[in-house]
């Protein structure tokens, strides 16, 4: 909730490329477990899930059960390079690349021990499309044949939600094999059927359920039942959730019991470690970061890596003077970022003036919005040439939705726009939730600060946020060219074609700066040393290295 | 139960003339000498907030109250610095100096502190003796009122707040007196509602006197003690809310500090450095505590039993 | 029907006789039915303003930072829960659903009953308030009564320190402090051996458990400090009366008899102010609840209001009024038992 990103969470196996970083903690696999009544792992998710039932997920802090309980049809490689079986074992995709055939992975079965079957899947696909389900996610599974018409179904009509569920492109010709027809040939839809919402659920609990399918009482250990590598054990509502290892997985975990537990505050979080009742925390608050680099305990229990998580900031392209692109760029120009992070973040992350992030395919640094001082003030003075006049630029608001990191970070701007351009921005404070309406329906000048975290590592995850018309998008910029080079990206079948067409997208969009690019995150968390075998990748979410991780960590004794 | 007291008590109360009334206090008052303490360090607050306020001439009092140093320079290269001849109490997060912050933020607490109380005084006060004096329906449906001001989620008002007015520096003295007037009002009915059965009362009554007469001579100074706490009290709470308030966009703008809102941002970085939160604290607690001894000096001198 | 002071307008005998032979009873069962019949009123209109108030709060409970929702998908949840209806059409669904006890499901987790969310969490933040109030309040009054027998002496000014500072330092700061000095402090100290857990509260319903002390201290000091306070200068105002320095110059036994009287005197204000001290505490703080990790019905109204969770919001506050009106309601039947010279009248 706090950092109010994508979904997140993004399943991640085994150890990648990335987590080769993962410093200090990680370490071999060797015969030094603890017993197996010491075997607890107790993680900090932040925030209670709002529901059980993964179709309708969508923060990180439900995937973080979702991911363990559950299991999609792949999963995201450990190099971020392609996606690998999970639930199923294979796959075929025609030709025409419109018809994807998925074999169940023989022996797959539920906690329960009832097998996983293709019709699950069908359930759970049409469950996440299902306008009077209404999930959060059902965006994503648009491109399946027959779902682009979801808009135009009205849910109150019961005749017609059945006839649009029913006409959706997902069949079960047999109890192993699952079939997805799409609209058009999208090579990044792999991806999706990656995402762990798309997970098989019983039919027999969604109908028992109804509309309480997944609610968070303490009787969903008896009512939820998945095939991933964990069960719900336990649940305490508003305290935590208990994990326990699914014996029907076909690994079998080492830990015995994952507690999800809820601290939201960031200092509690921190104190909970030094006091040793916490394992992973979910960050370090920045101004500790030095504290803890200093600390001879805390410093050796410190893991750091690169996530796929961007942050920026927006202007509102819609009005003047905003919409004048020079002057966008004067601002972007005007702050110094390297000071940004060694200073105000205390060294947490990488000063970014690019849009794909350092570990995705499309990483382009780029000099466009760099820092540069002289530069920026050309820039105004070419913006102020066009018709930019002192008085609307005395008009500029930044805000930003209220939080002490995020006040520090506009009172940091408004003195570099001071210092460098001799504007004065104005900072206006507002809660989450107005901050989130007035960015969406353009009641601002710039905004900030957006981000956004990989829901799984492809271009189209990312350009699609600043096409014409897209949600995602906060700037209310509109490019045609833009537009055109990301379609082109999302449908080329040949990944060259798509990576030229996403490139020349990526500068348009550095030059036009429709938003002013920030930083790129980094993960920096405290783990305890007698945590073993946890590795995460640069996808990975804050606390353990989700779906396959956990089987492999254990306590050391 | 209550007999003995009830009987045993004389009505015994002459009322001298108004000016030696006020005469008396102020010579009572004076004599207090934790009050008049107070009275100075209070003053004294005052002196140095507005001088915080003036412009940075060379060499002027803003040179001496800041020691050359200014409430919204930025050095982040040396954050959380510790305090030195150049920053007596450090610097903050951005490398700005927390003294003349402190000063500077002064005059924002102090007058939200104070002003507020005069709201809560006149809205609560005026319910609450409405309430006791009156006493039947009136007491009933103003009670039956501040059950419901009680009860509302008084953070939806804020969020309404914001949205109609903005970040207006002035929304905050409405936004924090329409909430807080409450217990005032309720303390002052109950105070009313004993004070009125007293004897002398009951014979100011009897003899004639009229509704504003009695109220203003025997109800508003007898009531005065817990009023006075509860004003006290509501000092620090003000201005602490005014932080809570500033957060969530009602009230002062960044980069502008005032007390609440370094406490408020000095517990992101308490691990880091907790002086973020002590050196603000303390300076609040110095205001609560200066205005409890005037306080208790106000009410000594006040008080009518006092006075022989 | 309220409490009101006996008429002040009647003459004869001391009004407190006058109601006494009349049948205490009687009098005040009339009086408590009247006033607990008024709370239907008053719960209305904590409805009525509530629900206006969080349809005008800026923002939907879908809007949120970060990936947007679809606005197809806003529609369907909007048609899922209602929230497509006419505003006045949903307050009448909504008032009849409390008719019936039925709170309706929150928003934020689908399938919750916003009756079962309370039950849920009301124990723990019910424990924590009611430990912390039988602690305050001997403590509070018994501070405030030698503060002001030994005025000015070193007891005096070390209870006016101590008032001073927990009022003065935010209740975020006390906890984190404690935190700090007395979990993380210790542990250091003493390698681990001793010290307190941060937080967490394992049973809803024991009082004696170590976790509530550090919660107990936080929630506790501002409100003890208070009534200190109070009670010192309630009881000041009583001992300056003449007829109690009479009797106080009259030596020990007497003194001993004054200061039941006093103290009898001198609680007027305080129970006043203890009436919604006991509302806040049981209705939870939310800072409280969130520095020490307590999953109390505090943190839930919160992240309510933050979440725009319409149902949560409307039942928590329902429950927050009526505890306020019931516990105003027993402070005004206390007056009467402190005090008989204030009635009961219509």
């Amino acid at each position: 909730m706090h950092l109010g990103v994508s979904i997140r969470a993004l399943a991640l196996a085994t150890a990648g490329v990335f987590a080769a970083v993962a410093c200090g903690p990680t370490t071999t696999t060797g015969n030094n477990q603890a017993p197996p009544d010491k075997q607890v792992l107790r993680v900090n998710i932040d925030t209670e899930p709002g529901t059980l039932d993964p179709t309708q997920q969508q923060w990180v802090y439900e995937a973080a059960v979702g991911r363990n309980v559950f299991e999609a049809l792949t999963r995201p490689k450990g190099d971020l390079s392609d996606v690998e079986g999970a639930a199923a074992s294979s796959w075929t995709i025609s030709p025409d690349g419109l018809t994807w055939t998925f074999k169940i992975r023989s022996g797959e079965k539920y906690s329960d021990g009832t097998p996983v079957t293709a019709s699950d899947f069908v359930t759970s696909y049409k469950r996440i499309l299902d306008p009077t389900v209404a999930a959060s996610y059902e965006s994503f599974f648009e491109i399946i044949a027959g779902a682009s018409g979801y808009a135009g179904v009205d849910a109150k009509n019961a005749a017609a939600v059945k006839t649009f569920v029913d006409g959706l492109g997902v069949s079960a010709p047999d109890a192993n094999t699952f079939v997805i027809k799409l609209d058009h040939a999208a090579p990044w839809f792999k991806w999706v059927t990656s995402l762990w919402l798309a997970a098989p659920i019983k039919k027999s609990e969604v109908d028992a359920a109804g509309a309480n399918f997944g609610a968070v009482t303490p009787d969903a250990a008896a009512k939820i039942h998945g095939n991933g590598a964990f069960v719900i054990s336990e649940l305490v509502p508003k305290d935590h959730i208990t994990l326990s290892p699914n014996k029907q997985y076909r690994t079998q975990a080492v830990l015995q019991k994952v507690q999800l537990l809820y601290y939201t505050d960031a200092n509690v979080e921190f104190a909970k470690f030094q006091n040793g009742e916490l394992d992973i925390t979910r960050g370090v608050p920045s101004p500790d970061v030095p504290t803890v680099l200093g600390d001879p305990k805390l410093s050796k229990q410190v893991l750091r890596g690169p996530t796929l998580l961007n942050w920026w900031v927006d202007f509102n392209t819609t009005k003047a003077p905003l919409n004048n692109t020079d002057l966008r760029l004067a601002l972007s120009k005007s702050i110094d970022r390297d000071s940004y992070i060694k200073n105000v973040r205390k060294g947490i992350g990488t000063p970014s003036t690019y849009f794909i992030p350092n570990g995705e395919r499309g990483y382009e640094p780029s000099d466009t919005q760099k820092f540069d001082c002289t530069a920026a003030k050309a820039s105004l003075a070419k913006a102020k040439s066009a018709g930019v006049t002192d008085a609307q630029l005395a008009t500029l608001h930044y805000m930003y939705s209220a939080s002490s990191a995020r006040k520090v970070t506009a009172e940091f701007f408004q003195q570099q726009w001071q210092t460098c351009l001799g504007i004065n921005v104005t900072v206006d404070a507002v809660e989450s939730k107005t901050y989130a309406r007035n960015l969406r329906t353009h009641n601002y000048s710039i905004g900030g600060v957006s981000g956004w975290q990989a829901d799984y590592p492809d271009g189209q995850d990312w350009f699609d946020i600043f096409v014409t018309g897209s949600g995602n998008q906060f700037s209310g910029w509109s490019n045609k060219q833009y537009d055109d080079l990301v379609q082109k990206g999302d449908n080329a079948p040949k990944q060259a074609d798509r990576d030229t067409a996403y490139s020349a997208a990526q500068k348009l969009l550095e030059q036009e700066a429709p938003v002013m690019f920030l930083y790129q995150d980094e993960k920096f968390l405290l783990i305890a040393s007698k945590v073993k075998g946890y590795t995460k990748t640069a996808l990975d979410d804050d606390w353990i290295g989700d779906v396959a991780t956990p089987t492999s960590m254990y306590i050391a004794a | 139960m209550a007999t003995a007291i009830g009987l045993a008590h004389q009505v015994d109360w002459d009322v001298p003339e108004q000016t030696g009334l006020w005469k008396d206090a102020w010579v009572r008052f004076r004599r207090n000498r934790l009050a008049v303490a107070g009275l100075v360090v209070i003053v004294v607050m005052i002196v140095l907030a507005l001088g915080a306020r003036l412009p940075a001439t060379p060499g002027g009092l803003w040179k001496i109250l800041h020691l050359t140093n200014e409430p919204f320079l930025q050095d982040v290269t040396n954050s959380y610095a510790t305090p030195s001849l150049q920053h007596p109490l450090g610097t903050d997060i951005l490398g700005r100096d927390q003294l003349s912050r402190i000063l500077y933020g002064a005059s924002i607490s102090l007058t939200i502190g104070i002003v507020v109380q005069f709201l809560i005084l006149g809205i609560g006060g005026s319910i609450g003796m409405a309430a006791g004096y009156f006493g039947g329906w009136i007491d009933n449906l103003l009670m039956r009122f501040t059950d419901i001001m009680y009860a509302f989620p008084d953070l939806l008002l804020v969020l309404v707040f914001v949205a109609a007015f903005g970040p207006s520096f002035w929304s905050i003295f409405i936004a924090l007196g329409l909430v807080y007037w409450v217990g005032l009002a309720r303390l002052v009915r109950g105070q009313v509602l004993s004070i009125k059965e007293k004897e002398y009362v009951e014979a100011a009554i009897m003899t004639g006197t009229s509704p504003l007469k009695l109220i203003v001579k025997h109800l508003v100074p007898n009531s005065l003690g817990p009023v006075i706490v509860t004003l006290t009290f509501g000092i620090p709470a003000a201005i602490f809310t005014e932080a809570a308030l500033s957060f969530l966009g009602i009230g002062i703008r960044p980069p502008e500090p005032s007390w609440g809102v370094m406490i408020e941002d000095g517990y992101a970085g308490i691990f880091a450095d907790p002086r973020q939160v002590i050196f603000p604290g303390i300076a609040v607690a110095l205001t609560m505590l200066s205005f409890t001894f005037v306080g208790d000096g106000l009410r000594d001198a006040l008080d009518p039993r006092m006075r022989r | 029907m309220s409490v009101t002071a006996g008429a002040p307008f009647r003459r004869g005998a001391p009004s407190f006789l006058s109601w006494i032979p009349t049948g205490r009873g009687t009098t005040l069962t009339i009086y408590i039915v009247k006033r607990l019949l008024w709370m239907i009123p008053v719960l209305f209109f904590v409805i009525v303003i509530t629900f206006v108030l969080m349809h005008l709060a800026p923002g939907s409970p879908w809007d949120r930072e970060g990936r947007q929702l679809s606005p197809q998908v806003v529609e369907n949840l909007n048609i899922k829960y209602g929230l497509d209806k006419p505003l006045w059409q949903q307050f009448l669904i909504y008032v009849w659903g409390v008719i019936h006890f039925d709170f309706g499901d929150s928003l934020r987790q689908p399938g919750q009953h916003v009756s079962d969310l309370i039950l849920v969490s009301w124990p723990y933040t019910f424990t924590l308030g009611a430990v912390t109030f039988i602690l305050l309040v001997p403590i509070g009054i018994g501070l405030g009564v030698i503060a002001a027998l030994r005025q000015n002496s070193l007891v005096d000014y070390t209870a006016l320190g101590l008032a001073t500072a927990a009022a003065s330092t935010p209740n975020f700061v006390v906890g984190i402090f404690l935190i700090i000095i007395f979990a993380l402090g210790m542990n250091k100290l003493t390698g681990g051996t001793f010290y307190f857990p941060t937080g967490g509260m394992p049973s809803p319903f024991n009082p004696f458990q170590v976790e509530l002390i550090m919660p107990v201290i936080t929630l506790g000091a501002l409100p003890t400090a208070y009534i200190a306070r109070l009670t010192r200068s309630s009881t000041l105002d009583t001992l300056r009366q003449d007829f109690v320095r009479t009797a106080w110059a009259k030596g020990l036994k007497a003194r001993l008899v004054v200061i039941r009287h006093v103290l009898k005197n001198s609680l007027i204000p305080v129970v006043t102010a203890l009436g919604p001290t006991f509302a806040f505490l049981i209705t939870g703080s939310f800072i409280t609840e969130t520095l020490f990790s307590i999953p109390g019905i505090g943190r839930t109204f919160v992240s309510s209001i933050a979440a725009r969770d319409y149902t949560v919001i409307l039942g928590t506050t329902i429950l927050f009024a009526l505890l306020i009106a019931l516990v105003n309601l027993v402070v005004d039947v206390l007056y009467v038992f402190i005090d008989p010279r204030v009635r009961l009248t219509e």
